[in-house]
């Protein structure tokens, strides 16, 4: 489980995050929505220690993120994580050189499923391709957790299609996901939670089944409730 | 330990197209240096000769014979070692900053290795080390190879012989070859001990940004001053022996670098931002 | 397999009711395999824990079972299968009554307009 708990950050003067808790369990998909600029990207770098908060603690399985924790999570940010004048192959090479959770099969199979080429150079891929890869080098780790943010926005309609194909696959199966979207329509049947954050602060959480159930409503309803009032 | 090696190899060859680039640049330009002082000096050596009517020892006599200075000297020797230098030095920087610049942020996955990040750190310091000690070699290498040049264009009675010890006592050279071994470990040392200090001044504005710059900027000025102590000490009393300004400055520079080293391990783990 | 969701029902009960469409109309056979969770919820672009729930739910229900490592399969039980028919019958004919009451139309009228539209519509078939 990823806690995140009462975190506090503040940047050029800005309170970007507020108080934010939550949690994030494993085997289940948890969705962070919000507009740009409500934190959710912050919180993710945070969870990962790639940016300090001032307050607050955040927890993975109970411990505190550590140099070996990222065996166990990753992040896949929107935009690639590799040397741009590597090939696809390279880019493999480099992570097998440094993880023990690389699984390499699994970056094959994922490769033919995106239908990628492995000779390609990373600067020259499309926009579309390019996320496939970054999604690429995250999902072949063998990890607990992953953390995605905006999967999905500034690609082609069929690149989303792939995406959300992973969701439902042996890929993502019994791992914790957190994705980050602000626009939920592509997933809303995919996720287990939902996370509504607004100004750095968590909104709403709830579990998207219980809260069909239980009060009829989509989470857009939800999200209107809390966004709109 | 191994993670660190890794890095190593990673940054060294990284850097290793536009590193050869420069070798090659620093040779080129030397031998053309070695051919065109030669050329010029023959030439002058001529028509003098010509025009005066003398021979070559009476040349050597009035004129002097050609040296190596003649080289040391001559814009093609200096200008190459200025921009080699200016190469390195912008590299210092540029090691750290093309991780965070660019659409692909490679900072992200350096800092998501499974691996403490200060051997980030000690990767990318030791590459600029390997860097400087790969450019001080092809330079004792050049030396040989320029020296057979002069030698082949000019001939013996217009040429002083100098000793290889003489050649290494000129100022550029006697900064890049310190005499003894343990001058040239507390050189190179110190050196190390500069560019560690400006990694951490980097780290600084990556962490605190504008804040950061000023920060850097001052812990810049208070390491400069630590290190520099003992000449401080030596200014204002004219109390300290040379070996014992050494001895000290050795000191202050290992407490600086340790130092260095302690704010960089905590600045990447607590205080980065990507 | 396409289905299409809406986003207000709980989506587990969903997938129940496309199952029990599915073996009202006979698609479903007895004993009839039933993909994995993962296949279905594939095909269904749907939360696998969400097929999780729904495959309990139909197993407590006896509209599935499982034997050992095997994969699940329709229920055989002739009763079960009979009153998944009758439930979703029931169900239609009360929206429809609930429906038509509102316009207060009578009975024997409106018996008449069904069996009418309803062999126009098998002829078009």
């Amino acid at each position: 489980m990823i806690e995140v708990k009462n975190v506090y950050k503040k940047y050029k003067k800005k309170q970007v995050l507020k108080d934010m808790s939550f949690t994030a369990e494993k085997g289940q998909i948890t969705c962070l929505i919000g507009i740009n600029g409500a934190g959710k990207t912050t919180i993710m770098k945070s969870i990962m220690a790639l940016t300090p908060f001032d307050r607050g603690e955040i927890l993975i399985d109970g411990k505190k993120i550590n140099k070996d924790a990222y065996e166990k999570i990753t992040y896949i940010p929107d935009r690639l994580t590799m040397l741009p004048n590597y090939t696809i192959a390279e880019s493999f090479e480099f992570m097998a050189d440094f993880y023990k959770a690389w699984n390499e099969q699994r970056a094959t199979e994922l490769l033919s499923f995106f239908k990628l080429n492995q000779q390609d150079k990373l600067s020259s891929l499309s926009k579309g391709n390019a996320a496939k890869v970054n999604l690429l080098l995250g999902l072949a780790l063998d990890v607990d957790y992953i953390l995605m943010d905006e999967p999905f926005s500034g690609i082609d309609i069929f690149s989303r299609e792939q995406i959300a194909n992973v969701f439902t696959s042996h890929l993502i199966e019994n791992r914790g996901v957190i994705i980050t979207t602000h626009e939920i329509n592509d997933i809303e049947h995919l996720i287990d939670k939902a996370v509504l954050i607004g100004d750095g602060k968590v909104l709403r959480e709830m579990n998207v089944e219980e809260i069909r159930e239980m009060e009829g409503k989509s989470v857009v309803d939800v999200m209107r409730e809390v966004y709109v009032g | 330990m191994n993670e660190y090696f890794k890095l190593v190899n990673f940054e060294v060859r990284r850097f290793s197209k536009l590193f050869l680039t420069l070798i090659v640049a620093v040779t080129v330009v030397q031998i053309i240096g070695a051919f065109m002082t030669s050329f010029n000096f023959m030439e002058r050596v001529e028509t003098t000769m010509a025009q005066k009517q003398l021979g070559e020892s009476e040349y050597v006599l009035e004129y002097g014979a050609y040296n190596f200075q003649n080289f040391i000297f001559s814009e093609y020797f200096i200008l190459s070692i200025v921009f080699a230098a200016t190469i390195l030095v912008i590299y210092v920087f540029f090691i750290w900053y093309r991780d965070w610049l660019g659409k692909s942020s490679f900072i992200y996955r350096l800092l998501m290795l499974p691996t403490a990040r200060r051997n980030i750190y000690f990767a990318k310091l030791t590459a600029i080390l390997l860097f400087v000690l790969c450019l001080v070699g092809v330079q004792i290498a050049l030396i040989e190879v320029v020296q057979q040049i002069i030698h082949g264009i000019i001939p013996d009675q217009l040429r002083v012989d100098q000793s290889k010890a003489y050649i290494y006592s000129f100022d550029v050279l006697s900064f890049l070859y310190p005499k003894t071994p343990l001058l040239f470990i507390l050189l190179y040392g110190l050196g190390a001990t500069v560019v560690a200090v400006v990694f951490t001044a980097i780290l600084f504005e990556r962490s605190y940004h504008l804040k950061g710059i000023l920060l850097g900027a001052i812990y810049i000025i208070i390491s400069i001053l630590v290190i520099a102590i003992p000449v401080i000490i030596q200014d204002i009393t004219g109390y300290l022996y040379l070996n014992e300004i050494i001895g000290l400055t050795a000191v202050t520079s290992i407490l600086t670098l340790g130092v260095a080293l302690y704010l960089a391990d905590y600045l990447l783990k607590r205080k980065i931002n990507v | 397999m396409d289905v299409k969701f809406n986003n207000r029902d709980p989506v587990y009960v969903q997938v129940i009711r496309h199952f029990k469409e599915q073996i009202a109309k006979g698609f479903f056979a007895p004993g009839h395999v039933i993909p994995s969770r993962r296949e279905l919820a594939n095909q269904l672009k749907i939360n696998p824990n969400t097929v999780q729930r729904a495959y309990k739910e139909m197993e407590e229900q006896k509209l599935i079972y499982t034997e050992g490592n095997m994969p699940s399969c329709i229920t055989k039980d002739e009763a079960v299968l009979k009153s998944v028919r009758e439930e979703l019958i029931t169900e239609a004919v009360q929206v429809f009554i609930s429906s038509i009451k509102s316009i207060n139309a009578p009975l024997p009228e409106i018996m008449e307009l069904v069996q009418k539209k309803y062999e126009e519509a098998e002829q078009r078939d």
